[in-house]
């Protein structure tokens, strides 16, 4: 079994369009959520989300190009070229793949597409919706782009798909399947169809996210990218890269319970297999980076999951959600949480959970509550739990 | 005669539940029914579809048995009666609540 090394970080998200700046305004506490821009929603019951800024399209892709691509495929391409730029890797191309979660498909492309069928009533349309559309699209393009023609796919499990993905890219380079991938997740849910069935579902705030606090009022959609490369951590090594943290242990479990209430077993049981995976004992976890969507049902339950596989050591547990600032990016949510994670980890900085106004004692964690907390720590999960019961938690370890 | 706001909710209930009308009294709650919390969106959703209006999320918490539900119907329906945009309203209200917070 081969040790896995984190060796580049790409991000693109309200916070930043690079890993850089992505880590500048989030260990600063300052949060991307703001009035939606990209579109009309003065008719919504919500009008705030965690959008990218200045994104430039064509400063990244030409015309014909753009043609292909619904905004996740951009903003996941974007992410990838970065991390693959970060790491310096040179790929083994043959054994290399690229992994990734995405949860709704190019959204942006149908809603536009079904708004000139069924509101317009236009019956030509341009041939690219399908393969825009497609989940699967940024995988394709990023292992064109780099010519990698190992394992590579796609895992949707709505919020959980980019832990899904990673973990599963991480067991493939642990056991020697692959020699080095890139892996992650993309999402961009903002077009007014697929906001007006988060509308009905009353889950989204009308404000903002406030994970934990006692005030808290729904989740905040967010749209971005994160994206990293892992590879033998032996050979990370030889070649003298960058090693952000290791990843060592990846849980995946189902609550075979109900679709949209989540059971604090399964979540527990997703921790509790991350941490048997990478063979740690609760005791040496500094940080959770928790799912954490401030909706009423999550927060608490993630609360009794923690305490359940952490026990008395929770006391000495950082606690954060970090959509507090970059918004509930569905689908790339656990690659861009891992990238607060990780980061954290490398600057022993832990990132802060923004918008926490008051305790809640149903949610009893030591939240880092507005500004980021200075911290050496040995080891960290990021969680993440879906719509539909299905879990998924990554866990670290720093490498100094 | 035109069936009252009660009788109206009490239909759709029982639709809803595939139950026969008489089995829906005033005081029977979403629990008993059996209703979890998605469940019970669904059902206010055919309501609002009933009643040709939109009951705001901070409501959606008031309405636990059939007599809350039949109130904050009437309540909306002489909202909606006097042009009051209740939607507008609450999320009014709401930022106000959280600007005085803080």
């Amino acid at each position: 079994m081969k040790r896995v090394a984190i060796t580049g970080i790409g991000v693109v998200s309200a916070l930043g369009n690079t890993a850089a700046d992505f880590w500048k305004t989030l260990s600063a506490g300052r949060s991307g959520i703001a009035p939606i821009t990209k579109l009309d929603v003065s008719t919504l019951r919500f009008q705030n989300a965690a959008e990218i800024k200045n994104f430039n399209d064509n400063e990244h892709f030409d015309e014909k190009e753009l043609l292909w691509l619904d905004p996740f495929s951009r903003f996941g391409i974007v992410a990838a070229r970065e991390a693959v730029a970060d790491s310096g890797i040179e790929f083994d191309k043959e054994n290399s793949g690229v992994i990734t979660g995405n949860c709704l498909g190019g959204k942006m492309t149908e809603d536009e597409l079904f708004y000139k069928l069924y509101a317009e009533g236009k019956q030509r349309h341009q041939p690219v919706a399908i393969p825009r559309a497609m989940s699967n699209a940024v995988s394709s393009h990023v292992s064109m782009e780099f010519g990698l023609t190992g394992a590579t796919f796609t895992t949707s499990t709505a919020c959980s798909s980019a832990n899904h993905a990673i973990g599963q890219a991480f067991w493939l380079v642990r056991q020697g399947t692959l020699d080095a991938a890139i892996v992650g997740g993309s999402e961009a849910p903002l077009c007014f169809g697929h906001l007006k069935a988060w509308e009905s579902m009353r889950v989204v705030s009308p404000d903002t996210c406030r994970p934990f606090s006692k005030d808290r009022s729904g989740m905040i959609l967010g749209e971005g990218a994160a994206m990293f490369v892992l590879e033998d951590l032996e050979k990370a090594v030889a070649r003298g890269a960058t090693i952000y943290a290791e990843i060592v242990g990846a849980g995946m479990s189902a609550d075979a319970h109900h679709l949209t209430m989540p059971l604090a077993t399964g979540a527990a049981k997703a921790m509790k297999m991350a941490l048997k995976d990478g063979n740690l004992q609760p005791e040496q976890i500094g940080y959770v980076n928790a799912h954490g969507t401030a909706t009423q049902a999550n927060d608490t339950m993630e609360t009794a999951a923690i305490r359940e596989v952490f026990g008395a050591h929770t006391e000495n547990i950082a606690v954060s959600s970090t959509k507090s600032m970059h918004g509930h990016t569905l689908g790339a949510a656990g690659a861009i949480e891992m990238a607060a994670t990780v980061l954290g980890m490398h600057n022993n900085l832990l990132p802060p959970n923004a918008n926490f106004n008051e305790k809640d004692p149903e949610c009893d964690l030591d939240i880092i509550a507005n500004e980021a907390r200075p911290a050496e720590i040995e080891a960290a999960v990021s969680n993440s739990f879906a719509f539909g019961g299905l879990n998924a938690v990554l866990a670290f370890k720093s490498y100094k | 005669m035109a069936e009252t706001v009660a009788e109206r909710v009490v239909r759709v209930f029982a639709e809803f539940k595939k139950l026969p009308p008489e089995e829906i009294k005033m005081e029977t709650t979403f629990e008993e029914l059996g209703l979890d919390s998605l469940d019970g969106l669904n059902l206010i959703f055919e309501l609002e579809e009933e009643f040709d209006l939109t009951v705001p999320d901070n409501q959606i918490q008031e309405m636990k048995s059939v007599e809350q539900v039949v109130a904050g119907i009437e309540a909306l329906l002489e909202a909606k009666e006097k042009g009051i945009d209740v939607t507008a309203e609450a999320a009014k209200e709401f930022a106000e609540s959280q600007n005085s917070e803080r």
